[in-house]
């Protein structure tokens, strides 16, 4: 009796495509409505292998049952409620999982810290400078990974209960379309200081959002209690790391300006020739006289101001701002480099002032920066004027930028 | 021409949700409660499919019309119990009219003739 009726559910489950759990659900309960009326038959004096037999020819064929039931669970409404649930759900997970990551992070940090402190107490006292920010986004978007992998899987999980369709249903969808919308936020949406490193994380985010939804599950996503402890140590320490790294750390990439110095040359165009500063062009005899100069950088752009721009424009022409690759710590020029990294022309302001702006952000691999200005001689040859200085700088923007850029 | 059992069993499957919520204006019910329910009251006047009584229920629930929960049994495994929410009352009274109105011009046209305005 027992056998006939499981054989005929096994036949109904076989028959659903629901999720896992729907499936067993509904053999639970057509299974106990089977016990039941086989009961009673039993009852009304039919034999058990006749009752069974009668109770499952009045529920039909399984195979049309489990299309019917399928059928009636799964209807269009429920699919587009399934893909809002399934973006809140995901979006929330994603929000959990980088606070997680961001609190591990920050764990990782006071830990590595701490042993920077004190391997530089016991040591010879130097101090570490991370120049490049492409670093910290690096580091920084490692927590977006976690995010990503939470979210994927959750997207599963709650497209898959709320359309009642198994997890195999929903998982190409998810990680074609879900990755798409991942990729374009990481890669193209999302500016930021970039370096090799950078990139290779930030590309790593929506692959492993589309992993996460491949291999997803429609079975509920259980907290377990070892990872709600986790999660509360985790929580605790970023309550109490970040202000330790906020008040007791040190900042830690070089922002202020800093002129290329001279010292303890005679002049610039004695360092310049020292530093076999090997430019297309030549050294100007003698450094022009400007008044006054300024020069600010914001966001990757830097401004130049110089005076007496009617005086540089009679002697000069096609005057430009020059941004050349430096190495700020020995106050020199890279002397790798044969020609400036981005030019930009300059124009004369009203107050008889030359005016302009070069984007100093929008080179891979540049760290640090000196800004010169040049101008074309009456005879034709390209003249070095004057070194304005220099500072730090990284590559700002999307991945796609980083790839695309010189 | 005339199929007696063809003509119920559409009637049947057109009219199963209204008997399903009338059913279930009682209180919560399982599913095998609300089948005998339903061939206690209907009689000999048709017989109902069990086989399309699952889906119903579950399209039902699955338009909001009823709630499901899962309830251990006196003696034996657990039920699953429909209840109607309040979309499902508001279900049961309109399609209760329509029936109503439904029937009786069928059998103002079947059974009583000319009656025309």
């Amino acid at each position: 009796m027992a056998d006939r009726t499981d054989a005929w559910l096994d036949q109904l489950e076989g028959a659903l495509d629901l999720p896992g759990a729907q499936r067993a659900a509904v053999r639970e309960e057509i299974g106990a409505h089977l016990l039941e009326e086989q009961a009673s038959l039993v009852a009304g004096g039919l034999d058990p292998d006749a009752a069974a037999a009668e109770a499952i020819q009045h529920q039909g064929d399984a195979l049309v049952l489990g299309q019917a039931l399928t059928r009636a669970r799964q209807s269009r409404r429920a699919l587009l409620a399934a893909a809002g649930a399934g973006t809140i759900a995901a979006a929330g997970a994603a929000v959990r999982a980088w606070i997680l990551g961001v609190a591990t992070l920050v764990a990782i940090l006071l830990a590595v810290g701490l042993g920077a402190a004190l391997v530089s107490r016991l040591g010879t006292g130097s101090t570490w400078l991370i120049e490049d920010a492409g670093w910290f986004t690096a580091v920084g978007a490692s927590t977006f990974v976690v995010a990503a992998w939470a979210a994927g899987r959750m997207f599963v999980a709650v497209a898959a209960r709320e359309s009642n369709r198994p997890a195999e249903r929903v998982r190409p969808w998810i990680a074609l379309l879900g990755g798409v919308v991942v990729a374009w936020l990481a890669l193209v949406w999302l500016r930021v200081p970039q370096n090799l490193a950078s990139a290779l994380v930030l590309a790593a985010v929506p692959i492993t959002f589309s992993a996460a939804a491949l291999t997803g599950s429609d079975r509920p996503i259980a907290r377990t209690r070892l990872a709600r402890r986790a999660g509360l140590l985790l929580f605790a320490t970023l309550a109490f790391g970040l202000p330790i790294l906020a008040f007791a750390g040190t900042t830690p990439v070089a922002t202020s300006l800093s002129a290329v110095g001279t010292e303890p040359y005679a002049s610039m165009q004695d360092m310049l020739r020292a530093l076999g500063f090997d430019m297309a062009g030549r050294l100007t005899a003698q450094e022009p006289d400007f008044g006054s100069e300024s020069w600010s950088a914001s966001n990757g752009v830097v401004t130049v101001s110089l005076g007496n721009a009617t005086e540089l424009t009679s002697q000069w022409h096609d005057l430009r701002i020059e941004a050349w690759r430096a190495i700020l710590a020995t106050s020199g020029l890279d002397r790798s480099s044969s020609q400036p990294f981005a030019t930009a022309t300059v124009a004369v302001s009203a107050d008889d002032a030359l005016v302009g702006s070069i984007r100093v952000d929008g080179v891979r691999g540049v760290s640090q920066y000196t800004i010169v200005l040049t101008g074309v001689a009456p005879d034709g040859q390209r003249e070095f004027l004057t070194n304005l200085g220099g500072t730090n700088t990284s590559f700002n923007g999307s991945v796609l930028d980083w790839l695309r850029a010189p | 021409m005339f199929d007696g059992r063809r003509i119920q069993a559409q009637l049947l499957k057109g009219t199963l949700p209204l008997l399903v919520l009338a059913t279930l204006r009682d209180g919560e019910l399982h599913g095998y409660e609300i089948a005998r329910r339903i061939r206690a009251r209907g009689g000999d006047a048709f017989t109902l499919s069990e086989g399309s009584l699952y889906p119903a229920l579950h399209r039902l629930e699955t338009d909001g019309a009823l709630e499901a929960s899962w309830r251990d049994g006196e003696a034996g495994p657990r039920r699953r119990y429909y209840r109607l929410t309040k979309a499902g009352l508001a279900a049961l009274e309109r399609a209760e009219r329509e029936w109503s109105s439904f029937s009786n011009g069928v059998s103002q046209v079947a059974l009583g003739g000319n009656q025309h305005g």
